[in-house]
């Protein structure tokens, strides 16, 4: 063993790249998934191809095994259960990426202002984010998901648009799933503000905003993907636990939570009907977790190679 | 040491004050109100009974003046009266809260009683295919959704085996010792899984702090015997991150078993406060969720007091001022 470090030939963004190609289980998963998005967004595709609607219900086949026309069978209704498995992931994901970018972003912005003010404003949110983080979240995502938006005063071309269900799952989740990033950012900041970099610019004169966007911002970028890649997972469990319990996304909209409540009812019939949405769920969930621990060891320039 | 930790509880008590007021609001908000539903049941009810019957529970007061009035009685020990069982919500809530405190605590010592082995064996043999192998399992645990699970568990066990019983308490008419347990394996496992996969790798990370540093070599050159340093230094200081892991889960364990209740219809208060939320029984939901914040509350405020209290290290004024 060398006593003197060897002086690194590689820029940072290559030597990242590296430890990330060399994560394979974070490698696989961006490719499955990359993979199971570009075959959810092609189920109209397949729609066309093998001839079927995925909405429409057929009770004359009912409970069919696999066949060409149905490549894994058909549900209760007779419909296609890989169409709906694909239309299903469309909204579970969407669902998932769109809600934990919401959150990403509250995150920031409430975990910059945090570390930035300092003081009174950075006790008072980080006690606010502390009692968030304390509260059981699923009882309180069953009542945020059962609360009557016609009581909240919301104009009725809302309430009773076709797709409430899902813009309602993604409001309740960003709601309650902003803190780890808003605590990251935040000591992110604390530490930058020390830097001189940002001493600079505060000496010459910056304006905080530009500080802010500037230089803090893109240095604290490393724990935000981090943690936005990590909360994709748990968003799309949250999502298809509340689907599972009829709180979530609503029939005929199929998502993967909603398509097991079905399923349970005819375990004793057609138990496959209730194995492939929870695999995929399951996949996807573990998926989005070894690419977030992966994406960890790569983006902290403080791991060992 | 005693001003940290009164003001954490004093810190713990204003959230769960907030939280009385914003669950109030948002119980309020669901749909429906008790004396509509009271008028959907029983066709005679004209609507001048109903507006009577509304002013007499007070329904026609605006939100905070009714948060103010609960809360009153809240205090004195009065939590109202449970629609759909009508009972006090206390006599109802109590015997659900056992049995939720049982599937918890058992399923909580078998998780750790995995975790805390399974974790030092990664940490003692690092990246090697035992480690990966472990590392997959809890990857696979903490990302397998719960219900799910617990629904092919009763497809392999109850539909096709018929081992054991797919859900309830106990067999009508049984109910000894035996029968009970039958109905508590898949709920306890499922809800052991949901949770041993963080705890290990916590456990092993930990460990494998601990083990760089510098005291354990110290111990290792001056001779002391593997076992003795693995229990007595190693050990001693790697469980102190875990302590505070387990009273940090309880949220999450109360969302696992609130799951878990409803998979195997277990009479547990997670599956009291669901039923309690889609059935309208405001009362009965409200002390449901302010008990599970109360908890969750609870055990982030020991997890907080334990860390200072067991590791000397983290001084109280470090603590302070890093939060």
């Amino acid at each position: 063993m060398s006593v003197i470090a060897q002086p690194s030939l590689q820029s940072p963004t290559r030597r990242m790249w590296r430890r990330f190609l060399q994560h394979r289980l974070a490698l696989c998963s961006l490719i499955g998934l990359v993979f199971l998005c570009l075959l959810a967004m092609s189920a109209p595709l397949i729609e066309m191809l093998l001839g079927v609607d995925a909405n429409t219900a057929n009770l004359f086949a009912r409970f069919q095994g696999p066949s060409l026309q149905h490549p894994l069978g058909t549900d209760e209704l007779g419909r296609d259960l890989l169409l709906r498995l694909l239309y299903g992931g469309q909204v579970s994901l969407a669902v998932g990426i769109v809600a934990a970018l919401f959150s990403a972003v509250i995150g920031t912005v409430i975990g910059l202002i945090a570390g930035y003010q300092g003081g009174m404003v950075d006790r008072v949110l980080m006690r606010f984010n502390d009692a968030v983080i304390a509260l059981p979240l699923l009882p309180l995502l069953i009542v945020l998901a059962a609360v009557d938006l016609n009581k909240l005063g919301l104009p009725a071309s809302i309430v009773e648009s076709e797709n409430i269900s899902l813009y309602r799952i993604v409001v309740i989740i960003a709601l309650v799933g902003w803190n780890t990033v808003a605590r990251l950012v935040r000591a992110e900041t604390l530490a930058l503000r020390q830097r001189e970099f940002v001493r600079a610019a505060v000496a010459l004169g910056a304006p905080s905003r530009s500080i802010i966007l500037r230089h803090i911002l893109p240095n604290a970028v490393s724990p935000i993907i981090v943690a936005t890649t990590l909360s994709v997972g748990n968003i799309i469990l949250f999502e298809s636990i509340l689907s599972f319990l009829g709180l979530g996304i609503q029939p005929p909209t199929a998502s993967w939570g909603n398509m097991l409540t079905n399923a349970q009812e005819l375990i004793w019939s057609a138990p496959l009907l209730a194995v492939w949405p929870g695999l995929l769920i399951f996949i996807t969930v573990i998926a989005f977790n070894f690419l977030g621990d992966g994406l960890q060891d790569a983006l902290d320039p403080r791991a060992l190679d | 040491m005693v001003r940290f930790s009164a003001g954490r509880l004093l810190e713990s008590i204003v959230v769960l004050g907030v939280m009385t007021f914003v669950v109030y609001v948002l119980i309020g908000l669901m749909p429906g109100d008790p004396i509509d539903l009271m008028i959907a049941a029983d066709p005679n009810l004209t609507s001048a009974d109903a507006a009577r019957l509304k002013a007499l529970h007070g329904l026609d007061k605006p939100i905070v003046e009714r948060y103010w009035n609960w809360l009153s009685n809240a205090v004195q020990g009065d939590f109202g009266y449970s629609r759909t069982y009508t009972k006090p919500v206390l006599d109802v809530l109590f015997p659900r809260l056992g049995n939720t405190l049982l599937l918890m605590s058992l399923s909580l010592i078998f998780a750790l009683a995995l975790a805390v082995p399974i974790g030092i064996y990664a940490a003692l043999h690092p990246y090697s295919k035992t480690d990966y192998a472990i590392n997959m399992f809890c990857f696979a645990g903490i990302s397998i959704p719960s219900f799910w699970f617990a629904l092919l568990c009763i497809i392999l066990f109850a539909v096709h085996f018929e081992w054991l019983p797919a859900g309830g308490m106990e067999t009508v008419g049984r109910g000894d010792l035996l029968d009970r347990a039958q109905y508590m394996v898949m709920p306890i496992f499922v809800l052991t899984i949901s949770s041993v996969g963080s705890f290990t790798r916590f456990m092993r990370a930990s460990m494998v702090q601990t083990l760089r540093q510098d005291f354990i070599r110290t111990a290792r050159a001056k001779g002391v015997g593997t076992t003795r340093l693995l229990v007595g230094h190693a050990l001693r200081n790697a469980l102190l991150p875990l302590v505070t892991i387990v009273g940090l889960s309880f949220g999450n364990l109360f969302s696992g078993a609130l799951i878990t209740e409803i998979m195997f219809s277990w009479l547990g208060m997670g599956k009291m406060m669901y039923d309690a939320i889609l059935g309208n029984d405001f009362n009965l939901a409200l002390i449901g969720l302010l008990f599970a914040t109360g908890a969750t509350l609870l055990g982030n405020f020991l997890a907080d007091v334990s860390q200072v209290v067991l590791d000397p290290r983290v001084s109280f004024a470090s603590r302070e001022n890093e939060r």
